[in-house]
């Protein structure tokens, strides 16, 4: 049956994960962070999830994280070699911190930007992962690019009432920012909230069977080439 | 179908009833619309029908709800979304999914129906509703009508028996409208049942059956169509109702305003370099109010944030009181009043949000915006705690005491009754009188022809006309809000 449904236009890519696969990838890419024994071995790290969100088709995030990373090594190395004072070996530490947790920023936003809602809330529901658990978790997942909707608009507001939004006024008048963007922020996301469980009632979330997706969801040849790799990876900063 | 039975409600946390006594009968493949002024209960009673109360919403309930010969407040929600479908009055609330595929089949995925049923279902909803163009499109580019369709179609694919709308058309303009009604006509062909509650009754002569008027939570009154939409214009309007015809409405001729204060000089303006307003020229004087319409989706939006300073423009030059003028300097002057308006209210309380961001305001001057406005009572509430038309005059109060030139007013009686639209009017006319240029964003023909002086409509992002209302031009503004059904089916 040939479908007018246009399936995968969110996914520009060539690769198209499994929600599961991609979440398990996840938990390995956290774990390889944990037992990390060098320097190189993080880069090939980071290397390796950049390659994984361009063939997703995450282009622009996965470059901008990949290019901090890479920044941020240099102001590391920089800092510990050229100065090597007690003010630089802070901002090193610093540095180093963030650095650490960037790959799997890279790969939790590879898998917000590729995953579907639906798909998400079908494979969790495969894994019998129950509905109490799963529906906060997708909620949060559609909430996401609601934020940034909502950011512009306050944003907006602000302007016109003359407090200045971003950074320079975060400077200025760090209460006064915060307070403005949070306290619309948090209002909106509560209404929202309600509203949106309402519609979700109202559409049979609640049924116990487990729910079916528009979207074919099976572990493909892809999935086991990249959970392989993942775990050859795995296995070799382990030896090291 | 459905049967509501010596039904009384009160909701959690409010005193007094909701609702009294409801007796409510309605037959298979009836349609139905319960009108009645704001806060009347009419949502409540949707509500009612599709278990969210009191499954969902929490309060005290007696009588007895039967629709689908299911006891609605005793059946499994799950159930219930299988016969009963309901569209909410904002359709950003309603998107459990951020692409359109997905939201669609939102409804019939958690029925659990195998894919190829899916498939089919979602093909035929596609071909039905119209959606084809916005397939694979993700919600937060959608315009207005776009939304409402899809959440349309996310109800329809589930195929219930009985279909809820909750004011479908608030947000919609003229030739949305006439789609949905296109919508609800092919509904009533397919002998389903449904129940609308709207405050814009125009488009719903020719469909539905029964009309329920409702007043303070009881059911004053039931019409059959021919009778509620015959009724006198001054009775109507004792019942705080919206028009029901426009070729009715009369149009006073407006003085010409005087000299030009503010002008758009040529602005092209756009995201980034895509161009959405094309050199567009437009001048305001003081006292003038602008009604700027146009299909959703046309620019609208884009032309106000250009206004206040928001967006700077890709060409062109802005003009006030004869000088060229920087997007800073304009942003300085002028403020808009969003559509939803609680993103622009961040203190907590009224009084301290008059004084919000700025330095030295004199406690005097805004204790007598709030007097002027009517908001002195509330100074110590928190702006959450007001009605959207309070919220909507706070807004206006800050906009006073920054001492603003320009007022934009985005869709400012979306979902109003006459009695909330005559209120918005007032409101309008005052600040037009204290000299300030004022732009309204609208599809509202009956607030347009009340309140504008002239009448701008944008059409794919360029200038259609420029109009000051009055008996000339009746026909030429009326044109397009009047839909002319023949030729919207050709």
């Amino acid at each position: 049956m040939k479908s007018m449904l246009k399936i995968g236009a969110k996914n520009k890519g060539l690769l198209h994960l499994d929600p599961r696969t991609m979440l398990l990838l996840l938990v390995m890419g956290n774990l390889a962070v944990f037992i990390m024994p060098s320097v190189k071995g993080e880069i090939l790290l980071t290397v390796m999830i950049l390659i994984l969100g361009l063939l997703c088709g995450v282009y622009g995030f996965s470059f901008k994280l990949a290019l901090i990373y890479f920044a941020f090594l240099g102001i590391d190395y920089i800092c510990m070699t050229v100065f090597n004072s007690h003010l630089s070996n802070y901002i090193a530490l610093f540095v180093r911190f963030i650095r650490k947790v960037l790959p799997c920023g890279m790969l939790g936003g590879i898998l917000i930007g590729t995953t579907r809602v639906n798909e998400f809330m079908a494979a969790l529901s495969r894994m019998n992962i129950p509905k109490s658990v799963l529906i906060p978790l997708t909620v949060m997942l559609r909430y996401f690019p609601a934020i940034g909707e909502d950011t512009k608009k306050i944003k907006n507001a602000m302007k016109m009432r003359n407090v200045t939004p971003g950074f320079l006024g975060f400077i200025k008048n760090p209460a006064r920012t915060i307070e403005c963007i949070y306290v619309p922020i948090m209002m909106s996301a509560s209404r929202r909230a309600d509203e949106l469980s309402a519609a979700s009632v109202s559409r049979g979330i609640e049924n116990p069977l487990k729910r079916t997706s528009i979207q074919e969801i099976r572990f493909r040849t892809v999935d086991a080439i990249c959970v392989l790799a993942a775990l050859l990876y795995l296995i070799f900063i382990w030896r090291i | 179908m459905i049967k509501l039975k010596d039904v009384s409600f009160t909701y959690q946390g409010s005193d007094g009833n909701n609702l009294y006594d409801i007796n409510l009968h309605i037959k298979k493949g009836e349609c139905v619309l319960i009108s009645g002024k704001s806060g009347c209960g009419k949502t409540t009673i949707l509500r009612l029908i599709n278990g969210l109360i009191p499954n969902f919403y929490m309060g005290k309930l007696s009588g007895s709800i039967m629709a689908c010969n299911m006891d609605i407040s005793v059946s499994p929600s799950y159930k219930i979304a299988e016969k009963i479908g309901m569209v909410y009055q904002n359709p950003r609330s309603q998107f459990f999914n951020i692409d359109t595929d997905s939201e669609i089949a939102f409804g019939i995925e958690n029925l659990s129906y195998p894919r190829n049923e899916l498939l089919r279902r979602v093909d035929k909803t596609i071909k039905d509703i119209g959606l084809q163009n916005i397939m694979g499109r993700g919600i937060f580019e959608l315009s207005g009508g776009e939304k409402q369709k899809v959440a349309f179609g996310s109800i329809y694919a589930m195929e219930p028996e009985i279909y809820l709308l909750d004011e479908p058309s608030a947000n919609l303009d003229t030739k949305c409208t006439e789609q949905l009604r296109q919508r609800l006509k092919l509904l009533k062909k397919q002998g389903k049942t449904i129940v609308i509650t709207e405050h814009r009754l125009y488009y719903l002569q020719d469909i539905v059956d029964r009309v329920v008027y409702m007043n303070k939570g009881k059911i004053e009154n039931c019409f059959t169509s021919k009778e509620f939409f015959s009724q006198s214009e001054e009775k109507r309007k004792r019942l705080g109702l919206r028009g029901f015809d426009f070729s009715l409405i009369d149009i006073q001729n407006n003085l010409l305003s005087k000299e030009t204060i503010f002008e758009l000089q040529n602005i092209s303006t756009g995201y980034g370099k895509k161009v959405v307003i094309q050199d567009m020229t437009i001048g305001a004087s003081q006292g003038e109010i602008i009604g700027i319409t146009g299909h959703n989706g046309a620019g609208k939006s884009t032309l106000a944030e250009t206004i206040c300073g928001l967006r700077k423009p890709i060409s062109g030059q802005l003009m006030w009181k004869g000088k060229p003028i920087s997007e800073k300097q304009l942003l300085k002057l002028s403020y808009m009043v969003m559509q939803d308006v609680d993103y622009q209210l961040f203190a907590d309380s009224v009084e301290n949000e008059c004084t919000y961001g700025m330095d030295n305001v004199e406690i005097e001057k805004v204790l007598n915006t709030l007097k002027t406005l009517n908001l002195l009572e509330f100074r110590e509430k928190h702006p959450g705690t007001l009605s959207g038309g309070q919220k909507q005059r706070l807004a206006v109060a800050v906009s006073m005491i920054c001492q603003k030139k320009i007022l934009i007013f985005d869709e400012p009686t979306s979902g109003l009754d006459l009695e909330g639209m005559i209120k918005v009017t007032d409101l309008l006319k005052k600040l037009a009188e204290m000299g300030k240029v004022i732009f309204v964003i609208t599809h509202d023909y009956e607030f347009i022809t009340e309140v504008c002086t002239r009448v701008v409509r944008i059409d794919e992002g360029t200038l259609s006309f420029d109009l000051p209302l009055n008996i000339n031009n009746k026909n030429e503004i009326a044109r397009h809000f009047i839909c002319n059904s023949l030729e919207s089916e050709a």
